[in-house]
């Protein structure tokens, strides 16, 4: 319905789960959210049509979309949650810090000093740092070799997708791999990311220069209003327990719906119901994760498991 | 905003967001008539929720603390009392409260169910009055609106949309908290307060224009003065519009929207039958904490403000003017300025019942002697007549006619207009009041609030008139039809007859005659 449910291969993700051929995800009918932020759900430049639902990731994003005026507000959870849930957490060694340097996102340009944060970086993370960047930066030869010539691994988990043009089904997948590969994942801003790495069992840590994009204008109070309603996610140590429990809670990871559920509100069909229906193996396991699927309590899932 | 009084973030504050401006929901707890409660606010005081800031400035602001979920409700706030050092303005969820030395007074005007941020946890209505209850100083009072779920506001009124403040709204289906006044009170007493005033809000809970305390309600004599109290038609107002308004946004009405049926009737009914404290839209409660600490057993265990600081047994506004009623040592009760409360029945009560008797001469005496008396434009709802013959008018006079019409419309939708002569019922009372017949002249606006059962009423009268009307108009015609018949018949006849000689030979004489008389009558020349 709306280009931006295919971003990162989050319908990917929710079809697999629903059983249904995820090399091809039928319409969601609504706007899923992509991604975190302490406004509706919905990204500010998102357009709306009255009377389409908005599928968000937590209660809390639920209840401020109402007060906001939206309606047809459904909490679903991140597709990430649900990725961790149908990928179960391996016995790998985890080592290093994953390194998520703020970014902007297609033309928009941040503004800051990388030389200082990688300073930062160093007189924090005692391992082994990847620091990973947005396609854009990833780009940019100067802005990569910044943080190579630090010492640091750079990685780019790929193209979040444009237009239902250049959509990449696996990009979570590289992301959750990266993750669970490291020890530690930190930002200078509290992002989907840091939630991300919480969730697949990384220590969580934000810290430095949080930089801006040019022209940045705060919307819904901004930067200060994040340090000081999330504050307890702030700094380079941070309680585990706490991060863990407010990322279940902002990712929605206790309220993910079993596929059944989730068809019916997605309005998707039912595995088989098409001729040309699902015949991969993803959606034979989607199948087979639904019958093992409890409603909620998705922490204690074998896939989200988090390896402390 | 000042730098001495900037807003104190407590966190989980809504950024976005105001209950002040009525944009997202009914507005603030707002009126003069809580004002006059707030009196009894003494030492340091803490107001959670969303309440008018002409109530606030009622407030000692010696220690003044103000709790609001909106950011800019906040900001709004403490530019207000920028020039006001004791006034603290939080911004931010209740849970956040509980740091700091306990209040002595805590007011929750507004109840307890717009506290809650978006952004923090979802307190049911039991854990928000613990909170506020952990808050208070032994000794310390509280004073508690809580909204009746099946008050005659929710009672009459159609199906509304949810407004932007519902995103979590609980209401009747939080088993935490008390159903009924009866449990409310329990309730109260069983966190050891001690309960020193109740009062019944009308007509809406957040914006009150009566106010009438249980003792008041529980006088059975003052049946007319209480009907006359809730008969009343316009909002729930301020006073004068700030110029500047720091707030923005029309909060001070609360709008009577027609609903299944007239709420004053209603109120009145409630009131001739014991029933206003039960179905009040809200309630307004005082309490004080206990100073042991104790819990009291289930049995209201009450208290007595001391003298001096005892609120008012009801307060009323009208016309923009606050009365407030207090008990009168010789018993029965006084208005604030002096004058008695009148007891006795209002005269559309006495109306009616001299009606429903068929007792015309009481009905004739009645309307004769108030549409020939001063109060002939007080409307006969707000018009009590006391056991020893006395008339008090409770409403300001309109036009004569308007009263009458009122009077004539309230009976209709009572469902008494087939004990009058059928026509224009306001124009038959006229008649029996002494007036000459006649078409009435004058503004004919009542200023009423109707709603579905008086449609339904209007309805079926215009239908049964019109089944009338048509069984009258079938008859007209058979008549006529009967009527043309016989002129037909006769006119037959008479053009039969027209050529017989015997006619013709009359018609000669009858010429013969005519030609005789004029020759006689000319003159001679």
């Amino acid at each position: 319905m709306h280009h931006a449910n295919h971003y990162y291969g989050h319908s990917h993700v929710l079809a697999r789960y629903c059983g249904l051929d995820d090399r091809d995800p039928p319409r969601i009918h609504g706007y899923l959210q992509h991604g975190w932020n302490i406004g509706d759900g919905m990204a500010p430049d998102h357009e709306f049509v009255p009377g389409v639902p908005l599928f968000l990731w937590s209660e809390r994003t639920r209840r401020r979309a109402w007060s906001l005026g939206r309606r047809q507000t459904y909490v679903v959870g991140a597709p990430w949650a649900y990725l961790l849930a149908m990928e179960p957490d391996g016995p790998q060694r985890r080592e290093g810090t994953i390194w998520y340097p703020f970014h902007g996102w297609e033309g928009q340009r941040v503004v800051g000093d990388h030389g200082r944060l990688i300073d930062e970086i160093r007189s924090v993370e005692a391992g082994p740092v990847t620091v990973c960047l947005y396609w854009q930066e990833y780009r940019s030869t100067r802005v990569r070799q910044h943080y190579e010539r630090a010492g640091f691994r750079v990685v780019c988990h790929g193209y979040r997708g444009g237009r239902w043009r250049d959509l990449d089904p696996g990009f979570l997948h590289r992301q959750l791999a990266e993750l669970r590969g490291h020890r530690r994942v930190a930002s200078n801003r509290l992002c989907s990311a840091i939630y991300y790495g919480i969730l697949a069992g990384c220590e969580p840590a934000v810290y430095g220069d949080p930089m801006q994009l040019a022209g940045e204008a705060p919307v819904w109070g901004g930067q200060p209003r994040i340090r000081r309603q999330w504050a307890q996610l702030h700094g380079p140590r941070i309680d585990r327990d706490v991060a863990r429990e407010l990322a279940v809670t902002e990712l929605g990871a206790d309220r993910l719906l079993p596929p059944v559920e989730l068809r019916r509100l997605l309005r998707w069909p039912e595995p088989g119901a098409d001729a040309a229906g699902p015949a991969n193996g993803a959606a034979r396991d989607g199948a087979a994760f639904e019958q093992a699927t409890p409603p909620v309590a998705a922490g204690e899932r074998p896939g989200m498991g988090v390896a402390r | 905003m000042s730098p001495g009084t900037p807003v104190r973030l407590l966190g989980d504050e809504m950024h976005a967001w105001s209950d002040l401006d009525g944009a997202h929901g009914p507005g603030p707890v707002r009126g003069t008539g809580l004002a006059a409660l707030l009196t009894g606010a003494y030492g340091r005081t803490l107001v959670v929720g969303p309440h008018h800031p002409e109530l606030l400035d009622t407030l000692p602001p010696a220690d003044l603390t103000v709790l609001v979920r909106g950011l800019p409700d906040a900001e709004a706030l403490a530019a207000r009392y920028a020039d006001r050092p004791g006034v603290r303005v939080c911004c931010g969820g209740p849970e956040r409260l509980t740091t700091g030395p306990a209040y002595d007074t805590v007011v929750a005007l507004d109840g307890l169910a717009r506290l809650n941020s978006v952004e923090g946890a979802e307190l049911t209505w039991g854990e928000a009055f613990e909170l506020l209850v952990s808050v208070l100083r032994p000794g310390g009072r509280l004073l508690l609106g809580v909204e009746n779920h099946i008050g005659l506001h929710r009672l009459l009124a159609l199906p509304a949309g949810s407004t932007d403040s519902d995103w979590a709204a609980l209401g009747e289906y939080d088993d935490t908290r008390p159903a009924g006044l009866a449990r409310l009170r329990d309730r109260l007493a069983a966190a050891g307060l001690r309960i020193g005033g109740t009062w019944a809000a009308f007509p809406s809970p957040r914006a009150p224009v009566a106010l009438l305390g249980t003792e008041l309600l529980a006088d059975a004599d003052l049946t007319g003065f209480l009907q006359a109290a809730l008969a009343v038609v316009e909002p729930a107002r301020l006073g004068p519009v700030d110029p500047e308004p720091v707030l923005p946004g029309p909060v001070d009405p609360e709008p009577v929207l027609p609903g299944l049926a007239d709420p004053e009737r209603l109120a009145g009914a409630a009131i001739r039958n014991g029933a206003a404290l039960e179905l009040a839209p809200g309630w307004v409660l005082l309490a004080e904490r206990r100073p042991d600490h104790g819990t009291v057993p289930v049995g209201h265990d009450t208290w007595a403000p001391a003298a001096g600081a005892t609120p008012a047994a009801a307060v009323l506004v009208q016309e923009g003017r606050v009365r407030q009623v207090h008990p009168d040592q010789a018993g029965g009760w006084r208005f604030a300025d002096g004058g008695a409360v009148p007891s006795g029945r209002t005269v559309e009560d006495l109306v009616v019942a001299a009606s429903l008797r068929r007792d015309l001469p009481a009905v004739r005496a009645l309307l004769t002697a108030w549409q020939s008396g001063v109060e002939a434009g007080v409307p006969a709802d707000r018009l009590v007549v006391t056991p020893t013959g006395d008339w008090h008018g409770l409403a300001a006079a309109t036009e004569p006619v308007a009263a009458l019409r009122r009077l004539a419309s309230r009976l209709v939708d009572a469902g008494l207009a087939d004990l009058w002569p059928a026509g224009e019922l306001a124009a038959t009372l006229a008649v029996t009041a002494g007036q000459r017949p006649g078409p009435l002249v004058g503004d004919g606006d009542d200023g009423r609030v109707r709603g579905w059962r008086e449609l339904t009423v209007d309805r079926d009268r215009l239908a049964r008139e019109l089944t009338e009307a048509r069984a009258l108009q079938r008859w007209y015609e058979r008549t006529l039809t009967e009527r043309d018949d016989e002129l037909k018949r006769l006119r037959r006849i008479v053009s039969l007859l027209h050529g017989t000689p015997t006619a013709r030979a009359g018609r000669l004489l009858l010429a013969a005659v005519r030609t005789a008389r004029s020759a006689v009558r000319r003159p001679t020349p």
